[in-house]
């Protein structure tokens, strides 16, 4: 290891330079959070982890054309977000011309075994988690991001390239966008419960 | 990062900024990001709002939720790894990258159900117009319904497009009439075969609820030697991710 490894900024410097330890290594630190770009602007359909392995593939062809390693966080970003943009766009063309085929199953196969993890979530966090992904894009990346390890302003800021007030109030105003959605959600499905309740 | 004055206060919008004020209090708590300045103005916002701490306690919920859903439906990114790095640097051209992701999709084969990638430009779920099965030939004014099925059966039989049509069929509803008839309604199943580009299999998203996935279709080698490293068909099964 390098001695200039001991820093982050080292180690995309190396990473660039080919190190592939180094690339690894930087690999690591930033997968999760490029999860979460990729969840903010995924199709429902395709997997988290396929796109965050596409991104993978981007970052190790093409960092050697990264030239300053300062520049590294936006750029691992714009990839995320442009993978998954276009995961996107693919499968809304393909949805227009579908020719639906249902009870085809064949004694042979075996049930492909569905993410377990993903049912301990609560009903509550999947419908928070849901309408946080309809927030407008500048709001729902930094508001997700602050919900991957605790990310700091400071570290989700220089992801996006962004002053760390500017994540601070994105944050807030996303949070208070969410709990206006979850009133106007609440809002849309009390009538039809109230409609059967007896005035006194 | 609490007592820097935050520019964002000028930005505009539908929130006043008193408002935005506090969401900016609120969130600094809820983060952790609070300074010993920011608890003090929270508690005498408290003091004149009571309302301030449900506030809070409802952020503080919400951020719990968000964040344990966020965590698992990111959970899956910690697969991806680089371990075998060097063979996909060597890898000499993007399809036989793609190759290897396709690769990982080897276990699409245990799909209860598909949908199929409709080719021939016809889009299935559009209405037909009325004429088109005219001059296809298909229909012909006066048939009866029997009749205009046999004619699809026929001519699907001669173009491949129909199998068979299996014989028994399905009943789904015999109800008593008053004429002293039944009235049975039943399905009639028709084998179809279609040319398909793409297919999709039903799988659960993040949250377990279902979605279509592309399939990757295992195509036959050509005839001549493939290219070295690039696999044949058929693609081997799931297995864990890396390159």
């Amino acid at each position: 290891m390098s001695d200039r490894r001991r820093t982050s900024a080292g180690l995309i410097a190396d990473a660039i330079d080919g190190d592939k330890d180094a690339l690894r290594d930087l690999w690591r630190e930033h997968r999760r959070w490029v999860g979460a770009i990729v969840l903010a602007h995924k199709p429902r359909e395709i997997d988290v982890e396929d796109l965050v392995q596409a991104v993978a593939v981007q970052m190790v062809a093409k960092i050697h054309e990264l030239r300053e390693p300062e520049a590294f966080k936006p750029w691992l970003r714009a990839i995320a977000a442009n993978t998954a943009r276009a995961a996107g766009r693919r499968t809304t063309r393909r949805r227009k011309h579908r020719l639906r085929l249902v009870g085809t199953a064949r004694a042979e196969e075996r049930p492909e075994p569905a993410a377990p993890d993903m049912h301990e979530a609560s009903d509550q966090a999947k419908r928070v988690m849901d309408l946080a992904r309809t927030l407008p894009e500048g709001y729902r990346e930094p508001l997700l991001m602050r919900c991957v390890r605790g990310m700091s302003y400071r570290q989700i800021g220089e992801v996006l390239d962004l002053p760390e007030t500017t994540v601070e109030t994105r944050i807030a105003r996303g949070r208070r966008m969410l709990r206006e959605l979850v009133q106007q959600e609440d809002a849309s499905v009390s009538p039809a419960m109230g409609g059967a309740r007896v005035e006194a | 990062m609490a007592d820097t004055p935050n520019p964002e206060f000028r930005a505009g919008g539908s929130q006043s900024a008193e408002d935005l004020a506090r969401d900016v209090l609120i969130t600094r708590v809820v983060d952790g990001e609070a300074s010993s300045a920011d608890w003090k103005t929270l508690a005498e916002l408290a003091a004149a709002d009571q309302r301030v701490w449900a506030e809070l306690a409802e952020q503080q919920q919400a951020h719990d939720e968000l964040s344990r859903a966020v965590e698992i439906a990111t959970a899956p990114a910690d697969a991806v790894d680089l371990s075998d790095l060097d063979d996909h640097l060597r890898a000499p051209n993007s399809m036989e990258r793609r190759l290897r992701i396709v690769g990982t999709w080897g276990g699409w084969a245990a799909a209860a159900a598909v949908a199929l990638l409709w080719t021939t430009g016809l889009n299935p779920t559009e209405p037909v117009s009325d004429d088109l099965g005219e001059q296809a030939g298909l229909v012909r004014i006066g048939d009866s319904p029997e009749e205009a099925f046999d004619r699809y059966l026929a001519a699907g039989r001669a173009d491949g497009s129909v199998v068979a049509e299996i014989p028994d069929r399905v009943v789904r509803s015999v109800r008593p009439l008053e004429t002293g008839q039944l009235e049975v309604t039943y399905v009639r199943q028709v084998i179809e075969r279609r040319m398909v580009d793409e297919a999709y299999r039903r799988a659960l998203d993040e949250f377990g609820r279902t979605v279509e996935l592309p399939v990757p279709v295992a195509r036959p080698a050509p005839a001549a030697s493939p290219a070295p490293g690039v696999p044949s068909a058929p693609l081997p099964p799931r297995a864990p991710r890396a390159f």
